[in-house]
């Protein structure tokens, strides 16, 4: 196979497979739950397959940036469309990670959804929303951008009105989707300007352009590359524009692992990072990315430490995740970036991917994600007991996991620039810091909630090792009734037990895709050792990292001292009310939100007073009796189309005598 | 050359004859004159396809002495309207006759759309400017009785108010074709480039009044709820399509400064018409009444097409020639969403004029905002930068509009079925089909995005750069 057909096939998979799997799900198998299954689960294993083809070394030469013609491009008069898409070795990677992530998910969401008619519909939705952020990926085009970044708000927003009849959700994916339709408008706008002032919409064309002597200084480029910096924030999540992040809590929890971890938020990083270089050239977009990725960063800690519900908890994670990696662009030297990014992309979507699969199953056992019901949960349920330690391990981002290594190479490589006095390094490096021990305080909350012990567990415990070593009298009567039956050898004969396990229990598939994902966070850190995923000039400073661990090993004492002598062993039942009650309500956004919705209403309804103004002049005219139009209209009503049929013929004749 | 004339010769003279026969005292059976308008209308459209394909052209003197002749022909431009008119007119007929009106009702609306849709065609494809200004008057009287036919079994008010808007109508539409002929017989008289400034000024006005642009926007919205969907699909492709090729074709060529000059005033009338039709539509849409608010959707609709077109470059003329088209398929949809109440295929239709990618809409919107954002027409640059931002706000808010209507949509369907609804299993056949076939269309459109660019390429790039045929 020749390089550019492997690149062309391995697009067409990457992109088309998941794309074409969603519409087959929609059209043609919305009734057939299993064969949705199937189209799915194999049309995200295309997409991982196509990744894998496009990261794979041709004619024994690295895989390196192909251009791949998506849709026939097009020339608009002085304007070029030629609508490319890039496999780059960083964005194949990523495209991999996500394409993992997408078969995991179809294959939990089959089991979560079992019984659900419905399925097929968020199956068809979740391939949508893994097509787009893979178009998202991979385009070398901003048009192409574009269609990839709406479609995966539209992906999102169905996802979220899944359970129709579920309270709020209507109104919660309505509220998602057009607050990404509003926040989009600086985005959009943005590229696009830059495409108009370039003459191209192709993202090397609008590179050149605009980093010619002089350019970068102008008005224009300045605002364009504030309004694409702010639209990336807000697809990222990042505060205030948090909001639509929390409305996805509504959404099947697989469907959520998927917006966190390989939706929306991976392809506003990916379009950060692919755009870095341009953005920064304009001071102030880097400065508003650096000061909103670190505030931030701090608050989703802080909020994760108190939020009541684990969603509420893997949400502000998410923000945390995304601010690190946000930040990790702004701080690190530009041919650095993506290679530093990607491990930690990576690691994001491995953790949130294992964690919300975690809580779907715990919310088939136990019926909710609070954390009240999910306290002691692997108690009850030891077969989570695995999964938990693996994610609250990598959440903490300990060694030796994906996210111990990604941090390691964002903080090693953070310190190295802040030395050098920057101060947008130094503050990132600090908030990096910060975030890594509020992780790990988040790891520790969330492992000692699952692992919890009720007060009536502990004695009934408590009581067997006291009765160990109390000797008490047994009488005859009791050996007799109490000691289990033999047989004629005086084996013990094994009795079926009474009691049959009902206990809900994922299917092979779910489990594998639980597996997977749990060996990823535990050894994917070695991305690392493929040529080009690790930045060149890397120099670990072990005497940082050693210090950041001990300040998470602090934090995790903190962490577990302050949940002793709790009823649900949730250490954020010390914490303030307000400060839980401000996490769990995502800081207010949401009546935030409603307030500037007036900013639209208010001027609707100034046009619709207006309008219907303008609705009573012409009406006066027509209405009355005496106008010309109205005796027009009487004298048609008396002699018929016949004289319109008349003036034809005549204005026939008239034309035949003349001509 | 008969295909050519056949193109718009055989609908208007079957209109017409339909639109007599309704009239008569004792009708035909209504099988004969739904037959009779399918075969006409089918009979034109596959001319149509032909001549789109092989582009005959016909040139005849008419009047010598007022330098008047009779010249069509297939171009760019018309190779992509004229089966696009003809297969419209396929669709319109059809889901008249599939329809359960008045005997009446059906044979005069379908004689009447017929005859539109056949003025329409001699407009797209004359390319004599007095020929083509003078035929587009032929809309006029069609397109008020369109609107006046009425249904036997209505109330007073319903035809009091019909009557109204087919007044308003003619107004609009009299006024209009006429300001458009001025404009062509002004340029006519005395050729020369101190008058075109004047010239495009009176162009400017026939424009507005035929496209609805503010302030005289309150019609076409006001049909949605009045007049049946083949009526409103109708009025969507007559008198833009034909509108839109006659000022292509004259108004970038024989007034080429002067739509320099009033480019400006087209840009913020759009600008309005897209603005303003969002948050009109975004106040209807939760009211079930007034169709959802559906009926600004068009006024949105024309907004584009008026920015398209103001930007003056190819690439905005070629928005505006999707634009056009994706409008009358998403009327076509959003009417049959509206009246059958099927949630899905209302969804579809809102999400097809909210934008999104993959539906007709997305990208003349986004070639819209590029053409304005890189217009090099005479005038304010930051005007169009402006311009082509709230195009994008306006997208947002018209989202606004899409998601109160599906909302209310589905708190309708709640409780007890609507009276409109009809169960799945009892739907006609036809209708469901041009209904599957107008989504089909939509997606079509949305997915092959440059079919139409290479298309009209040539022939825009011509007229644009001033070369010489």
């Amino acid at each position: 196979m020749t390089r550019d057909l492997a690149a062309t096939v391995a697009v067409s998979s990457i992109i088309i497979a998941p794309l074409l799997g969603a519409l087959v799900c929609w059209v043609l198998a919305h009734r057939r739950p299993r064969a949705a299954a199937g189209i799915s689960i194999l049309a995200a294993a295309a997409s991982l397959a196509g990744a894998v083809l496009g990261a794979w070394p041709v004619d024994g030469a690295g895989a390196g940036d192909r251009l791949v013609t998506g849709l026939p491009g097009a020339a608009l008069g002085s304007l070029q469309m030629p609508l490319d898409l890039m496999l780059r070795d960083w964005t194949v990677v990523v495209s991999a990670v996500v394409a993992l992530l997408g078969v995991t998910v179809q294959a939990f969401l089959r089991w979560y959804l079992w019984t659900d008619p419905r399925y097929p519909a968020a199956a068809a939705a979740s391939g949508l929303l893994l097509g787009s952020t893979q178009l998202v990926i991979l385009s070398a085009d901003v048009v192409l951008t574009v269609v990839g970044w709406e479609l995966a708000a539209l992906a999102t927003a169905l996802l979220v009105v899944h359970d129709p009849v579920r309270t709020g959700a209507p109104t919660q994916a309505a509220r998602g989707w057009l607050a990404a339709r509003f926040l989009d408008i600086p985005f959009v706008v943005g590229l696009l300007a830059l495409a108009g002032g370039a003459g191209s919409t192709a993202a090397d064309d609008i590179a050149a352009f605009w980093s010619r002597p002089g350019q970068a200084d102008t008005i224009t480029f300045v605002l364009a590359s504030v309004g694409v910096v702010v639209g990336v924030l807000a697809r990222g999540a990042q505060v205030p524009f948090t909001g639509w992040l929390r409305d996805t809590i509504g959404a099947p929890l697989p469907g959520a692992a998927l917006i966190q971890g390989a939706g929306s938020t991976v392809a506003a990083v990916v379009v950060l990072t692919s755009w870095a270089g341009l953005l920064f050239r304009a001071g102030p977009a880097q400065a508003v990315l650096v000061v909103v990725t670190v505030v931030s960063v701090a608050v989703s800690g802080l909020c994760a430490l108190a939020s009541t519900d684990l969603r509420s908890v893997l949400t502000w994670v998410t923000v945390g995740h995304v601010g690190a990696l946000m930040l990790s662009v702004a701080v690190v030297p530009q041919p650095e970036v993506p290679a530093v990014v990607v491990t930690l992309l990576a690691a994001h979507a491995v953790v949130i991917g294992l964690a919300s699969l975690l809580a779907a199953w715990s919310t088939v056992v136990v019926g909710s994600t609070v954390t009240a019901r999910l306290s002691g949960v692997i108690r009850r349920h030891p077969r989570l007991s695995r999964g938990y330690a693996i994610t609250a391990w990598s959440l903490a981002a300990a060694p030796p996991t994906i996210a111990f290594v990604g941090a390691q190479l964002v903080s090693s490589t953070a310190a190295h620039e802040a030395a050098s006095g920057r101060v947008a390094a130094t503050a990132g490096y600090l908030a990096l810091a910060l975030g890594a021990v509020l992780g790990a305080a988040v790891a520790m909350r969330v492992w000692l909630i699952v692992q919890h012990r009720t007060v009536f567990e502990r004695r009934s415990h408590d009581t067997v090792i006291q009765d160990s070593y109390d000797v008490t009298d047994v009488g005859i009567v009791e050996l007799l009734t109490n000691a289990p039956q033999v047989d004629e050898s005086g084996h013990t004969v094994s009795r079926r037990p009474d009691v049959v396990d009902t206990e809900p229990r994922p299917s092979g598939l779910s489990r594998l895709a639980v597996v997977v994902l749990s060996f990823a966070a535990v050894l994917g850190g070695a991305v690392v050792l493929v040529p080009g995923m690790a930045p060149a000039q890397f120099e670990p400073n072990w005497m940082l990292s050693a210090a950041v661990l001990l300040l998470m090993a602090a934090a995790g004492l903190s962490v577990r001292i302050a949940s002793l002598r709790t009823v649900f062993g949730d250490a954020a039942e010390r914490l303030p009310r307000w400060w839980r009650s401000l996490a769990d309500r995502h800081l207010g956004t949401a009546a935030i939100e409603e307030r500037l919705a007036v900013l639209v209403t208010a001027p609707a309804a100034v046009v619709r007073a207006g309008q219907e103004r303008l609705d009573r002049l012409p009406d006066a005219l027509v209405r009355h009796d005496s106008a010309p139009i109205a005796r027009l209209v009487r004298l048609w009503d008396r002699t018929g189309p016949a004289v319109a049929l008349g003036c034809v013929v005549v204005a026939g004749l008239c034309a035949v005598i003349l001509w | 050359m008969i295909a050519l004339l056949a193109t718009f010769a055989v609908p208007i003279l079957t209109g017409l004859a339909l639109v007599a026969l309704g009239r008569l005292e004792h009708q035909l059976p209504q099988q004969i004159c739904a037959a009779l308008s399918c075969a006409a209308a089918v009979l034109a459209a596959c001319c149509a396809v032909w001549v789109g394909v092989e582009r005959p052209r016909l040139s005849a003197a008419w009047l010598p002495e007022l330098e008047l002749g009779l010249r069509l022909g297939v171009d760019d431009l018309a190779a992509v309207f004229v089966p696009a008119l003809a297969l419209t007119s396929v669709g319109v007929v059809l889901a008249l006759a599939a329809s359960g009106q008045s005997r009446r009702q059906r044979a005069g609306v379908a004689g009447c759309a017929l005859v539109l849709f056949g003025v329409a065609q001699l407009v797209v494809i004359s390319q004599d400017l007095a020929t083509a200004a003078l035929a587009l008057t032929g809309i006029v009287a069609p397109g008020w009785a369109l609107v006046r036919t009425g249904d036997d079994d209505e109330t007073d008010d319903q035809a009091q108010a019909r009557d109204a808007l087919a007044q308003r109508l003619l107004v609009h539409q009299g006024a209009g074709t006429l300001a458009i002929l001025t404009a062509v017989l002004i340029a006519g008289s005395a050729p020369g480039h101190h008058l075109h400034t004047a010239i495009a000024a009176v162009l400017l006005v026939g424009v507005v009044l035929l496209l609805g642009l503010p302030p005289v926007h309150g019609l076409l919205p006001r049909l949605w709820g009045t007049v049946p969907v083949p009526v409103l699909v109708t009025f969507a492709a007559v008198p833009a399509v034909p509108l839109l090729a006659l000022v292509v074709r004259f108004g970038f060529s024989a007034a080429s400064e002067g739509m320099d000059t009033v480019a400006p005033v087209l840009a913020v009338l759009g600008a309005l018409a897209v603005l303003g039709g969002g948050l009109l539509a975004l106040t209807d849409g939760a009211d079930r009444r007034a169709s959802f608010g559906a009926g600004w959707v068009a006024l949105v609709q024309s907004g584009m097409l008026a920015l398209a077109l103001a930007s003056g470059t190819v690439a905005g003329v070629q928005a505006a020639v999707a634009t056009a088209l994706a409008s009358i398929v998403v009327v076509a949809v959003l009417g049959a969403g509206v009246a059958t109440g099927h949630r899905a295929v209302l969804a579809v239709a809102a999400l097809a004029a909210v934008g999104v990618p993959g539906l007709a809409v997305f990208w003349p919107r986004l070639t819209t905002v590029l053409a304005l954002w890189s217009s090099q027409a005479d005038g304010p640059a930051v005007l169009f930068k402006a311009c082509a931002v709230v195009v994008v706000i306006g997208s947002a808010v018209l989202a606004g509009w899409a998601v109160r209507a599906l909302l209310a949509r589905s708190t309708s369907r709640d409780g007890a079925p609507e009276a409109g609804a009809v169960a799945d299993t009892d739907r006609p056949v036809l209708p469901v089909l041009l209904v599957a076939g107008a989504v089909l269309i939509l997606a079509l459109l949305g997915l092959t995005p440059t079919v139409l660019t290479h298309l009209t390429e040539g022939d825009l790039v011509r007229l644009l750069t001033q070369v010489p045929r």
